[in-house]
Parts: structure tokens; C-alpha cells; sequence
């Protein structure tokens, strides 16, 4: 059994570490190219969400490599993420492709499908490696977001453009690379030391990053938003991390749990109710950017998507009502890079006006 | 107090269940005009660009409504069924549209997970009218609709032919068409242009979700390896599986351009017709779609559906 999942982001890091040490073998589809999205597009129906395509690429490349059993989560809905495996399968199948298709599903109440896909997959592990993979899974998928985060807040404040990508890529090969816990906390801590340490500038602005979760957590499919806006010596603060997705959809589902809902307090007034996805989210983060006094917010969406459609019919609204910008940039395959980093140069400029008329404003205030 | 109801999105599906309600329950109803120009153009103007045509055309009907009307009604439509929901489009469109209007809105929650009592709780507080009341109305309200739906499939009417008491029964044919989507995009004639009249004119028997026993549909949409948690999408779909069962001479499935659920399921019906060699005719609708470009599509169609089954 040659085991593959589709990559969101850095998942690949801690679900490789999971599924190697329960004893499986794993073929990595290759990071995301064009030419994954291209092969997705052609196969996905035309007005699927983005990430689907991208999946569909991704497990297109992966059986390429030799790749015979692809696993996936489900879901309940409302949103499409639930029926993308279904969906999926049935577009392999359709092509000849000719392999396992094990899908997750949350259990709602009923433990028995979860168990029995979990069974298939790990048939002929040993129970103490798979607790070891988690263990190691789980500490790979926190160092990852944190020193994302780091890097977040690095990149606008480095000395020479581009080194903390530079390092951050580093940092991610060698935690690929580590199977000890010990090892794994090592390259935490010297690996946010050496992102701080070449810190040393003042960020020009501050951005909040918000919208559909697949979009914010994948560089490629988001055309490296984070890594062009810190280049432009903007800090980006991300609502949504890899580990809190893990929490949200495959731990607490699974025990029948519901995260607290402090999102429908700030969004309130504005949508006042979860419309699935994180369409709720994208309405409150930018109410709180606002709060805490952020130069801008940009919303990340798949064209299509629901959720956040509600949310961008919305967000208006919320810049208007608690004086924050708002730019909602609607990506899918067709999503050029040079109009896009067109929109965010544009944008930033704007914020940057905004904060020197704030100033002046003051100026003249305190003069009078 | 005057109550405008638009003749948009679900008001096809649940059209009698809401005015026999309200009417119950002592509101005057004016309900928007057949959608025509202006209120597309109305709707287009003020919803968000990126909205679907049928959530766009629903801005336009309340617009066209507000200035008539004390106040609107407009449910926020979360679940009609245990485990299924509507478009997330539809749970978040009074908080979309609200803003903009001129008049109040009403919009309960609609979520039949929680419960009837829920169910009533909502429509007491909004409508501020007694639980008792409203218990007794809706319960009214129910069989009306529950007549209504009956009709529809016992005499293979539309639903605004079973509004308008036609009682003409269309006589089942050999050359039937399956139509799929969402009645609000199947029924409203003017987004369609004169789909269904169109059909019957060129001597096709047009047969929708709404024609066939819900026990058809539902034993159909459980072939699915994974139930739908959308209730419109199950229905659609169900209703395809049915179709190529009943062996109609084609297919037509009528979306929105861009629309997210309709998106899944397209895929798995132009697979399954694929596989039974079934003709399919997949037609996107949004504000550009123009006559003729839908009417020589159309005609292709049904050439092609005539040369194959010459009857
Ligand atoms: S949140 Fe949006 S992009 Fe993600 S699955 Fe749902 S509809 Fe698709
Ligand atoms: S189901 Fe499709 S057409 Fe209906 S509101 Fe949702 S996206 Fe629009």
C-alpha cells in the first residue's frame, strides 16, 4: 500500500511523520505547481471551489508516482468540503485511475465508519507506532505554525530581502527531517532565535489575513500573499493555523464537540449566524482587526465559495462601520499573479495614505 | 400590517406554507410580480457582483417590494430536514439584504434540527404573534402545503399551475424530458425563458422533481455512497437517478453560473447519464444569459433528442 493526501499548506510535514511512523509507506504528491492546478482544472467540474481542483491535482501527480491509496477527510456540511472526496473519487474513477479512496468522516454520534476506515488504513500497523506518529505529528503540526507565525512577523523587519523565507524553508526541510521530539523542539527554539535575530526594521503597516481556511494556509494556491506583503515590508497576522484546524475538524467533531462560537459576538449586528466554512470568522476577524487598530484586512476567497461570498457581501459594511480596509481578492485558476500583486501594491499604497492623513490629522488637531 | 413576500428563491418550494401562515395570522400579503426586467435590473444593481443570478433576482424583488409593504418577510433558511442544510447562501441572505432595505425585515430561523417548537418559538418572537397562534396557523399552514405538493405530483403540475388551481393533468408520454434544478430556476419563466412552455410546444413532456413521489427521489438519492447534506441537492439529484431509471428521452439541468452546490452534483449526474447513454443538456444561467443563445441550444437539444427517437 503506497499511501497519499493532498497538501494544504505544510500538512505533508506532520501527516508524513504520522503515517511513516505507524509503519505505512507514503508517496508525497509533489508540491503544488501549475501544473497540478492545470490537471485539476481540467477534471474538476468548472465552478468547484479551488481547493478541489487542487486535491484532484494533487492525487492525479501522487498516482503518477506510483500512489495507490489516497486518503482524505469528510464532513456535514453545509459547505462543499464535506462532498469533495465523494466527488473526487467518483472523477478518478471516471478517468481509470484505479485505487483506494479512503475518506474520514466525522463520526456524528456513529463511531463505525471512522473506525472501519481507520482499520483499513492501518491494518498491520502496531498500535504503538501510531501513537507515536501522532505524538510526533501533532508536535511537527505546532512547530510548523509557529514558526510561521514568527516568520510573519519577521519578514517585514528583515534586513535583506528574502532571508527569512530563505530560512523558514530551511527550518521546514530540517522539521520534515526530524523524528524525535527532543530534535523537533531543538529546531523551534533556534529556528525562531535565528528568524529574530536578522529582525531588525519597523513594519510600514499591519494586515489582518482572513477568509476560507485551504486559500489562507496554502502559499501556492494564494499566490504567496504573506511572503509578497511582508516583502513590502507589511506584518500580516493569519486568523487561521494548521494546528487549530486539526483541533477544530478532526479532534473535537470526533468527540462530538463545538468550539465556542466567540465569533457571532464580534460579528454581531453585521451576520448573525455561522453560514459554514469560516465565513463567520472572515465577518468577525475583521471586526476585531478593526479593534485592535490594524492598517487593513484582506479576505481570502475561492471564487464559488459560499461562505464567503456571504461574508464579502458583508465586509463593506464592517469597513465602513468600524473604519478598517478591506480588499477581498476572489482567486481560482484563472488568478494572474501580476494582477494581483497590481491590487496588493495598490492597497498597500492606500493604507499607507490613510496612516500619513491620520497623522497629519492629529498634527493639525494638537497645533489647534 | 403589510407584508411583502418575494417571489424568489424558495418562495417555489414553500409558497402556500408561507402565505397560509400569515394570512392566519392576520397580515395583509403583497407578493412581488413574475420576475421581469426591472426587478432583475433592480437586483443586479444592488446585490454584490459576485452573487448567484437567483440571489441577486431576490434583491430585486424585495426592492421592488419595500416601498409597498410595512414590512418583508424573508426566512432565514438554515435546515428543513435532520442532517441537511440549505446554501450557506441562503442561512446568511437576511444580513446580506437587510442593510439595504427600506422596509423591516422578518427573518426567523428556519432550522427544523432543532425542532418544530423551535420552529415556533422563532416565528412568535419575530412576528410577534402568541405560540398558541402560531401553533395553530402553521398548523394550517402545513396541510396547505402538503396539498399543494400533492398536486403538483398527482396532476405533473408546476408549482405556480398548482398555485393558480390549474386542474389540467398532463398526460404522461413517450417523449419525455427530465428537468433538473432548483425551482427557482426551473419555474421562474422569465430567468428560463419559457423553458417548460417552450418544451410543450415542440411537443416534449416536461417532467421535474416536483412530478415525481418523494419516496421515488429519496430511494433514488440513497444510491449515493454518501448521503447529500444539501435537501435542494438531494432532491436534484435523486431526481436524476429517477429519471435515467423512468428512462426519459434527455436531460436538462439548469444551474446558476457559478453556483457551489449545483457545482458537486453536476459531476455526478453527467457521469451517471454519461454511463446510461442518456442525453444531457447542461445549461448556466447568470444576468448575460441571452435568448437566443439559450434558444439555439435548446433547439440543438431537442434536434438531436428527435433524430434519435423519432416518434
Ligand atoms: S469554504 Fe468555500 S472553498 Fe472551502 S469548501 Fe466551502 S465552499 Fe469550498
Ligand atoms: S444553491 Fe446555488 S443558486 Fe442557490 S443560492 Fe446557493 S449558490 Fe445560489
Amino acid at each position: 500500500m503506497k499511501v497519499t493526501f493532498p497538501h494544504m499548506g505544510s500538512l505533508a510535514i506532520p501527516m508524513k511523520a504520522l503515517l511513516e511512523e505507524a509503519g505505512l509507506e507514503v508517496v508525497l504528491p509533489p508540491p503544488t505547481s501549475k501544473r497540478t492546478l492545470t490537471l485539476g482544472s481540467r477534471h474538476a467540474p468548472e465552478f468547484a471551489c479551488l481547493p478541489l481542483k487542487i486535491n484532484l491535482g494533487n492525487y492525479l501527480e501522487a498516482l503518477e508516482l506510483g500512489a495507490d491509496t489516497i486518503i482524505m477527510a469528510g464532513g456535514v456540511g453545509p459547505c462543499r468540503f464535506g462532498y469533495y472526496g465523494q466527488v473526487q473519487r467518483e472523477i478518478l474513477r471516471s478517468l481509470g485511475k484505479d485505487c483506494d479512496f479512503l475518506i474520514f468522516e466525522p463520526p456524528a454520534g456513529d463511531f463505525k465508519g471512522l473506525a472501519s476506515t481507520c482499520r483499513r488504513l492501518f491494518a498491520g500497523c502496531r498500535p504503538a507506532g501510531i501513537l507515536r506518529g501522532a505524538k510526533i505529528a501533532w508536535a511537527k503540526a505546532r512547530a510548523v505554525d509557529k514558526l510561521w507565525q514568527v516568520s510573519l512577523w519577521a519578514r517585514p523587519r528583515e534586513v535583506e530581502r528574502g532571508r527569512t523565507s530563505k530560512i523558514i524553508r530551511k527550518l521546514y526541510h530540517k522539521l520534515d527531517q526530524a523524528c524525535e521530539m527532543k530534535r523537533i523542539r531543538r529546531i523551534v527554539r533556534e529556528g525562531i532565535e535565528e528568524l529574530k535575530s536578522q529582525a531588525k526594521g519597523e513594519p510600514k503597516a499591519h494586515i489582518a489575513l482572513v477568509g476560507e481556511i485551504y486559500v489562507v494556509l496554502d502559499p501556492f494556491s494564494n499566490q504567496y500573499i504573506e511572503e509578497r506583503l511582508g516583502e513590502m515590508g507589511v506584518e500580516v497576522s493569519r486568523t487561521i493555523y494548521l494546528s487549530q484546524w486539526i483541533v477544530h475538524h478532526l479532534v473535537l467533531p470526533t468527540f462530538r464537540l463545538h468550539r465556542p462560537n466567540r465569533s457571532l459576538g464580534l460579528a454581531s449586528g453585521y451576520l448573525n449566524y455561522a453560514v459554514g466554512g469560516h465565513g463567520l470568522e472572515t465577518v468577525a476577524n475583521t471586526v476585531l482587526a478593526a479593534r485592535r487598530r490594524f492598517d487593513g484586512v484582506v479576505q481570502l476567497a475561492p471564487f464559488t465559495c459560499m461562505p464567503e461570498i456571504v461574508a464579502a457581501s458583508i465586509l463593506p459594511r464592517v469597513s465602513k462601520g468600524e473604519g478598517i480596509s478591506v480588499l477581498t481578492l476572489f482567486l481560482d485558476e484563472h488568478t494572474g499573479e501580476a494582477g494581483l500583486v497590481t491590487r496588493l501594491e495598490a492597497f498597500v499604497d492606500m493604507l499607507l495614505r490613510q496612516q500619513r492623513q491620520r497623522r497629519q490629522g492629529h498634527g493639525i488637531l494638537s497645533w489647534a | 400590517m403589510k407584508l411583502g413576500i418575494p417571489r424568489a428563491l424558495l418562495y417555489y418550494d414553500h409558497a402556500p406554507l408561507w402565505s397560509t401562515l400569515l394570512e392566519g395570522l392576520g397580515f395583509e400579503l403583497v407578493i412581488s410580480p413574475p420576475t421581469n426586467k426591472a426587478i432583475l435590473d433592480l437586483g443586479v444593481n444592488r446585490a454584490p457582483d459576485e452573487a448567484c443570478l437567483p440571489v441577486k433576482i431576490c434583491y430585486g424583488h424585495l426592492a421592488a417590494l419595500e416601498e409597498k409593504v410595512d414590512a418583508l418577510f424573508l426566512p432565514r433558511m438554515v435546515s428543513e430536514r435532520p442532517k441537511t442544510f440549505f446554501c450557506p447562501k441562503l442561512m446568511g441572505l437576511p444580513d446580506m439584504v437587510r442593510p439595504e432595505l427600506a422596509a423591516e425585515l422578518f427573518s426567523p430561523l428556519v432550522d427544523l434540527r432543532r425542532g418544530k417548537r423551535e420552529l415556533i418559538r422563532q416565528l412568535s418572537d419575530t412576528l410577534d404573534r402568541g405560540q398558541r397562534q402560531v401553533r395553530e396557523a402553521l398548523g394550517f399552514a402545513e396541510r396547505s402545503l402538503n396539498r399543494f405538493l400533492k398536486k403538483m405530483q398527482e396532476e405533473k403540475l408546476t408549482p405556480l399551475e398548482a398555485l393558480a388551481g390549474r386542474s389540467l393533468r398532463r398526460k404522461a408520454s413517450q417523449r419525455q424530458i427530465g428537468l433538473l434544478g432548483h425551482p427557482y430556476l426551473l419555474y421562474d419563466s422569465f430567468l428560463n425563458m419559457g423553458l417548460i412552455s417552450f418544451l410543450e410546444e415542440r411537443g416534449f413532456f416536461p417532467l421535474t422533481a416536483q412530478m415525481l413521489p418523494p419516496q421515488q427521489i429519496q430511494r433514488c438519492a440513497e444510491k449515493l455512497p454518501k448521503k447529500l447534506f444539501w435537501s435542494m441537492e438531494a432532491e436534484i439529484m435523486g431526481s436524476a437517478i429517477a429519471f435515467l431509471e423512468e428512462q426519459v428521452m434527455g436531460i436538462i439541468h439548469i444551474s446558476s453560473f457559478a453556483c457551489g452546490p449545483d457545482a458537486m452534483i453536476g459531476e455526478l449526474i453527467s457521469l451517471r447519464a454519461k454511463q446510461s447513454g442518456t442525453p444531457l443538456l447542461e445549461l448556466n444561467l447568470d444576468e448575460q444569459t441571452g435568448q437566443a443563445g439559450l434558444q439555439t441550444r435548446l433547439e440543438a437539444f431537442l434536434d438531436m433528442l428527435q433524430r434519435r427517437c423519432p416518434a
